[in-house]
């Protein structure tokens, strides 16, 4: 990865690859995920599942299960309070899912009891001896079912929904019909991309522990700690402060973990009822049987060039196939409106989503949230153009990039755009020129592109506070300690947070003390890890706490050394100095002390909070990125090489390389299994294949050479310039490859993944 | 997983005698064994469990008396690492080493990955969701079902899962011997089952040995598969080859509920030279009988072809 050099990186903290904090203790293995964790007399808890798709629950008798030796306590809707729950808080009628089913079972896997005892083994045997009597009903496992005149309702209690289209979103830009008749080539295709799983390393979990006083702790495996607290407070009709959430080292989430689900309630309510701590800890199997995962969407295209290559005009439908509950599904509907109009300028643009119930497991909020879905569908139509036009695919993306202080009207403003760049950059790496023109029989070479929000504005889960805050306290030893709601579940936050913070206050990163997701002792709120907000939204919270540090040590040091009121006061090198008289300074350290004494004892504490204002309602900021994928296919056996990945994107300034580098590769490996290898295979809703073995992310040794360049923009929203890199890569390798494929075989793929066997009949290999 | 009792055992009689109580299960290297424990795929759940890894001299690769000679317990990376069977027995040494990951080949021994249960997404759902014909119900789930992996050369006894050895066809190809507690079997024949089960092993009979002759001069062998990861996945088919002596011998796995001896290509290869076209005819050759399945077997069909193809070649 090359980086754009600062010359004074002695002080620079930003821009280096400064080593994750969390790295020593995860790679000894001496890192607390919640699983590891025990507490006296903790009980063991299992869920009760469905086991049909659809059905109308008539009894249900936990008579063996309660009265087996061991087990303390046993659960089932009925004896909850029976409050609905859902992120689009803003949305009452979008909050569709019971802790426990109550009625009736809409997916396999819906959970419909718990037990807890003094040993797994124990929970597992009652959670078998409950008896349960359900009414099958009529089932649909596809939009197209679910979408049918006469289907059934899956939610025939939500008295809003006529059918099964759970929300929808327009988008209508320019005069659509009039710019199709420009038009000198229309493309018209239906893509069908697939549903696939998070599979991050550590499978949920939560310890919830009960206290004298009525109140809860819960340790759990989840990227948003505030949603949780909220939604179990509700759920438990507890005030929220009465629920304290901390989210110990988590092994991944990508979208999943970003709700209030079943076992938080349940290992709460029974550790409630019990006065015992409670803990769940989902297999694999669950997850992948039961688990979220990302939305299956059929999407039909329409999209209009002139022979020159300008873009005119694009229709685009979605049709997302929700699962049985909506989950975060809304958002993944109106982002794949929003991604559907980005990278390329579409003078008229019009976007139909629809966000549909089926009896699947439900899909929720994943990696690129309903991106990788629009964005392979326009990548794959720009590469089907540029071949109808005779274009090379990134003179005609050139021709129609989306640049600095472009907008689509009534959805968004890109505040700083490192697209074209991007393009020119990946296209010298790769040598795309001489080499696409010129490729082997059974090699090809394709591009994807992309673009990403760094954080999201519309405020779903209706929240009234700041979306990100923290403290920041200064003590006289030159320690500073930093307290955010903020979670790290990997992706680095606690290291790139203290960065930013390290950087504005001109003191090394050691010197700062981090906690970080514990809802109890951070300030109010962050509305958590996705999006990829944490570094834009709490780095500004961040940069707003330091800025009033820095006044208030300002006045020290001025008062000090009298300095003249226009003297610029700097922070660096654990100082803090007149910038032009470095020598009229003290150090960070007696700073402090001596403000502390100034204000007769009182510690030096500051808040800082930002919440995005006058930035529209999706994002503040966009990275942009191009991809380059070069692979060879195996005529015989249709298997595809991956050879090379070449990356070229803008995501503003790079705060630590080595993170962004992390990002990039894990983004590959992601987006190589959602094109090659990953594909849940189902049968009437139930998941056949559960585990690693059947469910195939790509392994180590499937890795492509991978190389990069970040084309450093500077966003003027973003804490330093920065913006996001987190879940835009994922989103390029698809089309990509997807491309590449097509040049290599001839083989256009329109539903994903692309598996050996569909390039084999593509080719007319297994003609009989 | 359910409690056990696990016993360290220290001499193949012990074993056998833990064996005759009919709720005893051997364990080698655990790592096919455990996995259905822990799913809880069967309809039984051992009481014990009893550990043929602690008896003294089963860890063993010699040759002797115009045999290679391996011990029931070797391990697999010990067998891919060998330099006699990378020379002599090359296909073993092939195939040992593209099994699972390194973890796995630490662990897994030759006994248990000829012995290991057969791959089935309907047969391994956890807590024996399908009581399927190989368990001895009377459905096989997949005749229905989503069958794409599965056998293309029709059922065995009802069932179309398929063996997923890695080794078992190269020591097919190899003329191997397998050595038990009680009598030598051929390889071939080890997978002749009449009944529920992976092999004709008797319940409390013990694999203590693989033999296998030296092969004839100017023989050689080869191993490949084809998975759709690098590593860490079944084959969705595999080939051992051995020719240049007076008899070729071609094997194919995970397109049958056993091994399948490949003869037609065998006789089609008899005789020739290494020729693409001559690779490609025997190829034809080893899936004359393919059967029934369109869909899937269409695939597996082609991917079996190339690879005898492939196998062959690569010994020219
Ligand atoms: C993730 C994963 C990937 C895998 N990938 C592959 C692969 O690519 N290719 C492949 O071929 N296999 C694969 N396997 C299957 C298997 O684990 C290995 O093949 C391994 O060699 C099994 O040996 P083991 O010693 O661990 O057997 P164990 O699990 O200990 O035993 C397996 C069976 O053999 C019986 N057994 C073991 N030793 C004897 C003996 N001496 N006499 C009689 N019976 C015996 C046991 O009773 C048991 O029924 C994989 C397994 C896993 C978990």
């Amino acid at each position: 990865m090359t980086n754009k050099q600062n010359p004074d990186t002695q002080q620079n903290v930003i821009g280096r690859s400064v080593p994750r904090v969390d790295a020593p203790h995860k790679a000894t293995g001496k890192a607390l995920y919640t699983a590891d964790m025990k507490l006296p007399g903790m009980l063991y808890g299992k869920l009760l599942r469905s086991p049909v798709p659809h059905a109308r629950i008539l009894n249900i008798d936990v008579s063996k299960a309660s009265s087996l030796p061991g087990v303390k306590d046993v659960i089932i809707g009925k004896d909850t309070p029976g409050i609905k729950y859902g992120n689009w808080r803003l949305f009452p009628q979008t909050q569709d899912e019971f802790p426990l089913a109550m009625e009736k079972v809409r997916f396999i896997g819906d959970e419909v009891a718990a037990v807890a005892a003094i040993d797994p083994d124990i929970a597992e045997e009652a959670v078998g001896l409950i008896r349960v009597d359900y009414e099958e009903l009529p089932a649909v496992f596809s939009v197209d079912e679910a979408l049918a005149p006469g289907a059934p309702l899956i939610h025939d209690e939500i008295e809003e929904l006529e059918g099964n289209i759970s929300i929808d979103r327009n988008i209508d830009v320019g005069d659509l019909e009039a710019a199709f008749a420009r038009a000198d080539l229309v493309l018209d295709d239906t893509f069908t991309l697939h549903a696939v799983s998070h599979a991050y390393l550590e499978p949920c979990a939560v310890l919830a522990q009960p206290d004298t006083e009525d109140r809860l702790t819960l340790w759990t495996s989840t990227q948003t700690p505030y949603i949780v607290q909220c939604l179990l407070a509700s759920t438990l009709g507890l005030p929220e402060n009465h629920v304290r959430v901390i989210k110990p080292h988590v092994g991944g989430g990508f979208g999943g973990k970003m709700e209030l689900r079943p076992w938080d309630f349940c290992a709460a309510f029974m550790a409630r009822r019990t006065g015992r701590p409670v803990k769940f800890v989902l297999s694999r199997t669950e997850e992948l049987a039961t688990g979220r995962r990302r939305h299956a969407i059929k999407i039909r295209s329409k999209v209009g060039f002139k022979k020159d290559g300008t873009l005119v005009a694009k229709d685009f439908e979605a049709y997302l196939d929700g699962g049985a509950y909506n989950s975060m599904g809304p958002t993944a509907t109106f982002l794949c409106g929003n991604f559907g109009a980005m990278l390329y300028r579409y003078p008229a643009y019009r976007y139909r989503g629809y966000h549909v119930y089926t009896n699947n497991p439900p899909a929720g909020a994943m990696r690129g949230f309903g991106a990788p879905q629009a964005m392979y569908v326009s990548e794959t139509q720009m590469n089907i153009a540029a071949k109808e036009l005779d274009i090379d695919p990134i003179d005609l993306r050139l021709k129609n990039a989306m640049v600095t202080g472009d907008a689509i009207e009534g959805v968004t403003k890109i505040s700083s755009a490192g697209f074209v760049e991007s393009l020119q950059k990946v296209a010298e790496m790769s040598g795309w020129k001489e080499k696409h023109a010129a490729m082997p029989p059974n090699k090809g070479m394709g591009i994807g592109c992309y673009s990403f929000i760094s954080g999201g504005v519309f405020n779903w889960f209706n929240t009234p506070y700041h979306f990100s805050a923290c403290e920041v306290r200064a003590y006289d030893d030159g320690t500073v300690h930093l307290l955010t709601m903020a979670s790290d579940i990997g992706q680095g936050s606690d290291t790139i947070l203290r960065q930013i913070l390290a950087q504005s206050l001109g003191i090394s990163v050691e010197n700062i003390r981090i906690t970080s997701a514990d809802t109890t002792m951070t300030p109010k709120a962050d509305l958590g890890t996705w999006g990829s907000r944490v570094t834009l939204m709490n780095g500004n919270a961040i940069l707003d706490a330091a800025r009033k540090i820095k006044e208030n040590l300002a006045q020290i040091v001025s008062l000090k050394f009298n300095l003249n009121v226009i003297h610029e006061i700097a922070f660096a090198d654990g100082r803090v100095f007149a910038k032009l008289k470095p020598e009229r300074g003290i150090s960070f350290a007696e700073a402090v002390a001596m403000w502390v004494t100034a204000n007769r004892g009182r510690e030096l504490t500051v808040r800082g909070y930002y919440t995005p204002r006058d930035k529209g309602l999706t994002t503040p900021a966009y990275s942009f990125g191009a991809q380059v994928a070069e692979i060879a296919v195996d005529p015989d056996t249709g298997i595809v090489t991956v050879e090379k990945i070449t990356t070229a994107h803008d995501c503003g300034t790079v705060i630590n390389p080595m993170a962004v580098e992390g990002q990039l590769e894990g983004s590959i490996q992601m987006g190589l299994g959602y094109v090659l290898s990953e594909k849940f295979v189902m049968r009437d809703g139930k998941t056949l294949n559960t585990t690693f073995l059947d469910y195939k992310i790509p392994s180590a040794e499937d890795m492509p050479q991978i190389e990069s360049c970040a084309i450093e923009t500077y966003e003027p929203e973003g804490p330093y310039g920065a913006k996001e890199a987190g879940e835009g890569l994922a989103i390029p390798t698809a089309p990509a490859v997807a491309h590449a494929v097509f040049e290599a075989t001839g083989y256009r793929c329109k539903e994903l993944p692309i598996t050996p066997e569909k390039i084999l009949r593509a080719t007319g290999k297994l003609m009989e | 997983m359910k409690p056990f009792n696990h016993t360290n055992a220290t001499s193949i009689a012990e074993i056998k005698t833990a064996l005759a109580d009919g709720k005893t299960t051997l364990i080698a290297g655990g790592t096919d064994l455990l996995g259905t424990l822990k799913d809880n795929i069967l309809r039984d759940y051992p009481a014990n469990v009893i550990n043929i890894k602690t008896v003294p001299g089963l860890d063993y690769i010699k040759e002797e008396n115009g045999m290679l000679k391996i011990g029931a317990t070797t391990r697999l990376a010990d067998i891919a690492a060998n330099e006699t069977i990378q020379k002599k027995y090359t296909a073993l040494a092939q195939a040992a080493s593209r099994v699972a990951s390194p973890h796995i080949r630490e662990m897994g021994t030759i006994a248990g990955n000829i012995a290991q249960l057969h791959r089935c997404w309907y047969l391994r759902k956890p807590e024996n969701r399908f009581d399927c014909k190989r368990k001895g119900g009377s459905t096989c789930f997949a005749m229905q079902g989503d069958n794409r992996y599965h056998s293309i050369l029709g059922a065995e006894g009802g069932c179309l899962a398929v063996n997923s050895s890695d080794t078992a066809p190269a020591l097919i190809a190899l003329n191997a011997k397998i050595v038990t507690d009680s009598r030598t079997i051929d390889a071939e024949k080890f997978f002749e089952v009449k009944k529920p089960g992976n092999t004709v092993l008797e319940k409390d009979e013990i694999i203590t040995e693989i033999q296998i002759p030296e092969p004839p001069k100017g023989a050689k062998s080869a191993f490949i598969k084809f998975a759709f990861r690098k590593s860490i996945d079944f084959p969705i088919v595999n080939c051992a080859v051995m020719i240049g002596g007076d008899n070729p011998r071609i094997c194919l796995n995970a397109v049958a509920p056993r091994p399948y001896r490949a003869v037609k290509a065998e006789e089609a290869i008899k005789g020739k030279s290494i020729t693409e076209e001559n690779a490609a005819a025997a190829g034809e050759a080893a899936v004359a009988e393919v059967k029934s399945f369109p869909e899937a077997a269409m695939f597996k069909k082609q991917i079996a072809k190339t690879l005898v193809k492939r196998a062959i070649l690569s010994l020219a």
